[in-house]
């Protein structure tokens, strides 16, 4: 054995042993960096990898109104897919297909020749009618698959669709509660997932996981069916009578905020809202239009003055000579000449707007504005509804005295429907500011079982309960006596009043001749069970007046709502005491002296019951001269014997 | 026999026999779905026949243990000969396999003669340059002539072609030359005219598969669907393995997602399965046996014999490097398997040889020592004792005689 001396070897041998150390270093760190640098992002990868799912579609929620009633539900409306590899003769295939489909021919053959394992024909192959989805299968063509899908169905219709909204082509919500309710309505998907090998093998000895498709909830909704039909049809009455610019209608009941309707004009059907300008469909009037309320804005001013105890509506009186001076100019009574001398009662029910002028200079403007931010305006009222309006206020820095008068009466605020519709409530349900809603309640699809309930919000108290109980006996004279008196429903006890707001044009200035007339009402006045408010933009052929257009409207809608919501007619109210001023009362005439031929011409619209026999009238009740409504019945007294009516 | 075991180095002995074991449960982990599905045979099929390899490759690593390493010297023309002969008829004779012709296939089993080239070069180079030390600054008559027949060993395998074990035999043969104690400067001749012969060689070698493979190893991302595909595969399995894996068996992407999972891959799957634990013990096992040997070459005052150790140890350590450089995104991939843990047959069998002739040197050295300590004085024994523990530690695991 020769032994050598290996000083260079051993040198380089320390250099190989440190280099050989310095390359497994090197791999331990780059195996750990794998591991855990990069090691999240590649587990997802790998799930991804290893499983196949199978989507299940979850059902959408229905949507009912507050007794169960179906407002949008689904149906069937399946699509078509297709397997390329599995058609064998696409040219047959897209001639057939194009066909049911209403597709070219093109179109369709290169759908059919496309690389995918599944593909589903869109749009044309989506949301079939049962028609065609049996057409196709009747074919029996090979690779051709009708696969289950649903979609909304509105069974009213148009009713109601600016608070529903609708849906797109794969069932999620575009606007309305559709939308602002997507997550809840939408459920979860769910997916059968297989893990699977590279080549799509099912791998046996890895568990199937099964998530099942948590189906969306049930919304049941605050709105009424039956208010909301009866909305629905003054609303298309009131456009075919006076074909107005539009028309908006709102019931809510004063007592939670809850709305029992909501509806206006123009309007669209949910399944086919491609066939109006998108305007209409995404402004839901009710909450999102802004306009100067006029005369409603009223009853605001009136609360404000009652709670501070400025005025007495008996008590106080006021001389309304027509118009009235603030800060050097003249505002004026919408009756030229004046109302004379009237009780605050009187100005409530004439509508007088230099009698409000003087309520809201007794406020003075920071308590005027305190109120009517208490009462909710100049804010969004927090409706579960998108595309809310603020409406606008004066800035109170800005409120000179002209400013203050104008407000007092409704003009220069622009506010919303459901601003007034709240701000009344809270006036004439004791003073509670309810927070508007639409959803009710969130209903299991499979148990039945309410899973969330929405409870009513009170937001603020705004006036004291006698102040509320003051406003509801003048605004119920509004309509007993003064310019509500078309909204007068026999039997329920109506209070309103009456709006007509002058419209802004786009130069900024007042346009002439193009009202909103309105009218807010609610009843029964002894303790409120509905609001209604109605107003229709610029009708035609008629006064524009509130008390004209709007108010016999509501009346009809009260009447019907009450009956629909089951609310006993009131047998002994105060109204009774007051007569239908439209009507007009007749004097009774003088009979006695006359002969029973004479009294033909008198029959048209009184009655006479008569008493004893013979030719002459020689007594009457009631006496001559004094007024009885009409169709009232007026007693005689008949004798032969004439002279005894002169006694 | 048992009085010449009686000095046998307990890393060296043991750590290739427990890490073929493991490799045989990994291959069986990795191997029974691909068997079964892609193969159509039996789940055990990899498993039977690595156990059978594993039976000859460990009888041969005792065989060869008790040979005295200094015999190979005097056969070494033999060697070379039988080494030459292998690689030429394989060119001729070898089964076609995916375009290259690397094996026999004698139907019971096939055979790579690249894999005796290895071990044949190593043994050539030490017994060429031992001889040649004392004259190796002699760039013509030392260091020149042994670099021909490396050339053309090279040369053959890169015909057949096998690029990535030529590129293995290259850094082994590099490995032992730069061992051997040559002047730097011949050093950088011998690099110029490497760079030289590998820029003709280039534009011959390179193919789209290749450069696909380069551009695979570096973004992997950018075509994850074709040649990336591998090296994502790969990714994936280490990073589900996270810290302890996903137990023995648990590996999802052996089910035909990593392609090669027993052999070029099985370190992709040892991660996903036992994770970073389970391949740092792998790791640290092979790095106790480089770096064990590379101890042993030091130790070698025979130059034929360190150089040899040096040649098995690189053999071994730069293999892992390939194979984990590549399952882990660092270089291309090569088809280069992991020593004593992937399947193949020709492989396991060459470097158990490699084993039993390293232990065989290790053996020699501990005998010279003991009988030398016990000569002088008897206590540095423990101070032996103390280099050994100092040694293994970086190997990774705590280690007394």
């Amino acid at each position: 054995m020769k032994r050598v001396s290996q000083v260079t070897v051993r040198k380089r041998l320390v250099t190989v042993f440190l280099f050989a150390l310095v390359f497994f270093i090197i791999m331990s760190f780059r195996l750990g960096y794998v591991q855990f640098v990069i090691g999240d992002m590649l587990m997802d990868k790998a799930e991804e990898l290893w499983s196949r799912d199978i989507p299940l579609k979850p059902d959408r929620g229905e949507i009912l109104d507050r007794n169960g009633n179906v407002l949008v539900e689904n149906v069937s409306a399946p699509s078509v897919a297709i397997v390329p590899r599995q058609i064998k003769n696409p040219q047959d295939t897209a001639e057939k297909l194009s066909e049911i489909l209403n597709m070219s021919v093109k179109d369709a053959y290169d759908v059919l020749t496309m690389t995918a394992s599944v593909h589903i024909i869109h749009p044309e192959g989506r949301k079939l009618t049962e028609e065609q989805a049996i057409k196709i299968q009747e074919l029996n063509l090979e690779g051709v698959y009708i696969a289950e899908d649903s979609k909304r169905f509105y069974p009213h219709d148009e009713m109601l669709a600016h608070v529903l909204g609708f849906t797109g082509i794969d069932n999620q919500g575009l606007a309305g509660i559709e939308l602002s309710y997507d997550d809840k309505l939408n459920g979860e998907k769910g997916s059968l997932s297989f893990f699977s090998d590279a080549k799509g093998h099912k791998m046996n000895d890895m568990a199937d996981l099964y998530t099942p498709p948590k189906d969306g909830l049930n919304l049941k909704l605050t709105i009424d069916e039956r208010v909301q039909t009866i909305i629905e049809r003054e609303l298309d009455l009131a456009e075919a009578k006076y074909n107005p610019d539009g028309a908006i209608g709102i019931a809510m009941d004063p007592n939670t905020g809850e709305i029992l309707a909501m509806s206006s004009r123009p309007n669209f059907h949910p399944a086919e809202f491609q066939n109006v300008p998108a305007e209409v469909y995404n402004r839901n009037l009710p909450v999102w239009s802004t306009y100067e309320p006029g005369s409603t804005f009223k009853i605001i001013t009136l609360a404000a003055s009652l709670e501070e105890k400025l005025i007495d509506l008996e008590e106080d009186e006021f001389n309304d000579t027509g118009s009235i001076e603030v800060g050097g100019a003249h505002l004026h009574c919408w009756k030229s000449g004046g109302h004379g001398h009237q009780t605050y009662l009187e100005v409530v029910q004439n509508s007088c707007n230099p009698g409000f002028v003087t309520m809201g200079e007794k406020l003075g403007k920071e308590k005027l504005f305190t109120y009517i931010k208490n009462f909710g305006f100049g804010q969004k009222t927090g409706i579960d509804l998108s595309g809310e309006g603020k409406g606008i206020l004066f800035k109170e820095e800005n409120v000179g005295s002209v400013e203050l008068a104008t407000t007092a009466f409704g003009q220069g605020v622009s506010v919303t429907p459901i601003q007034q519709v709240t701000a009344v409530s809270a006036a004439i349900n004791g003073g509670y500011l309810y927070q508007p809603y639409v959803a009710k309640e969130w209903i299991d699809p499979i148990t039945g079982k309410v899973v969330e309930e929405t409870k009513p919000i009170m937001k603020k108290r705004v006036i004291s309960q006698e102040t509320s109980e003051q406003i509801r006996y003048a605004l119920e004279s509004v309509v007993a006596q003064g310019t509500g008196g078309k909204a007068f429903v026999d039997g329920y006890r109506v209070g309103g009043k009456t709006g007509t707001a002058q419209k802004v044009g786009a130069d900024g200035n007042y346009m002439s001749n193009n009202h909103i007339v309105s009218f807010i009402g609610f009843a029964p006045a002894d303790d409120p069970k509905i609001v209604v408010y109605l107003a229709i933009d610029n009708p035609k052929n008629t006064v524009q007046f509130g008390g004209v257009v709007a108010a016999p409207i509501v009346g009809t809608i009260m009447e019907d709502s009450l009956r629909a919501l089951g609310v006993e007619e009131r047998e002994n109210g105060f109204e009774k005491e007051y007569n239908w001023p439209e009507k007009p009362r007749v004097e009774v005439p003088d009979l006695i002296g006359l002969t029973k031929k004479d009294l033909q011409k008198y029959l048209t619209n009184l009655s006479i019951e008569a008493e004893g026999e013979g030719e002459y009238i020689i007594q009457q009740a009631p006496k001559a001269g004094e007024t009885v409504e009409q169709g009232s019945t007026i007693r005689i007294f008949l004798s032969d014997d004439n002279s005894k009516s002169r006694e | 026999m048992k009085n010449r075991l009686k000095y046998f180095d307990f890393a060296l002995m043991f750590t290739p026999i427990v890490l073929t074991a493991f490799g045989i449960v990994m291959i069986y982990s990795a191997s029974m779905v691909y068997a079964v599905i892609k193969l159509e045979v039996g789940s055990t099929f990899f498993l039977f026949k690595q156990l059978q390899w594993a039976i000859i490759g460990v009888g041969a690593f005792f065989f060869f243990a008790l040979i005295p390493y200094q015999k190979y010297q005097r056969i070494i023309k033999f060697i070379v000969l039988t080494m030459l002969v292998l690689l030429g008829s394989v060119l001729i004779f070898g089964n076609n396999v995916n375009n290259a012709r690397s094996w026999f296939d004698f139907g019971f089993m096939s055979f790579q003669p690249a894999e005796v080239a290895k071990l044949g070069l190593i043994i050539y180079l030490a017994s060429v340059y031992s001889k040649k030390l004392k004259y190796i600054h002699d760039f013509g008559k030392a260091v020149m002539p042994p670099l021909i027949l490396t050339a053309v060993t090279i040369g053959l395998i890169v015909l057949q072609p096998d690029i990535g074990t030529a590129a293995i035999i290259f850094l082994i043969s590099l490995s032992v030359i730069v061992s051997s104690g040559i002047k730097f400067r011949h050093l950088f001749i011998l690099g110029a005219l490497g760079i030289f012969f590998i820029t003709i060689a280039v534009p011959h070698l390179v193919t789209d598969e290749r450069v696909a493979r380069f551009t695979g190893a570096y973004e992997p991302f950018e075509d994850p669907s074709d040649d990336g595909y591998h090296l994502i595969q790969s990714y994936v399995a280490i990073g589900t393995g996270g810290l302890t894996g996903e137990g023995l068996g648990g590996s999802v992407q052996k089910l035909g997602y990593l392609l090669e999972a027993h052999t070029d891959f099985i370190m992709a799957v040892i991660a996903e399965e036992l994770g970073l634990v389970g391949v740092g013990i792998t790791i640290g096992l092979l790095a106790l046996i480089v770096l064990r040997g590379l101890y042993f070459a030091k130790k070698c005052e025979d130059a034929f014999g360190s150089l040899l150790a040096i040649g098995i140890s690189c053999m071994i350590g730069i293999q892992t490097f390939i194979n984990v450089g590549a399952v882990s995104g660092l270089l291309p991939i090569t088809g280069v398997t992991l020593p004593f843990i992937s399947y193949g047959g020709s492989s396991l069998l060459i470097l158990m040889i490699s084993m039993g002739i390293l232990n065989n040197i290790a053996m020699q050295i501990r005998k010279a020592e003991f009988t030398n300590t016990k000569q002088t004085e008897p206590i540095p024994q423990q101070s032996n004792n103390q280099t050994v523990v100092s040694i293994s530690e970086s190997g990774g695991k705590r280690w007394v005689k």
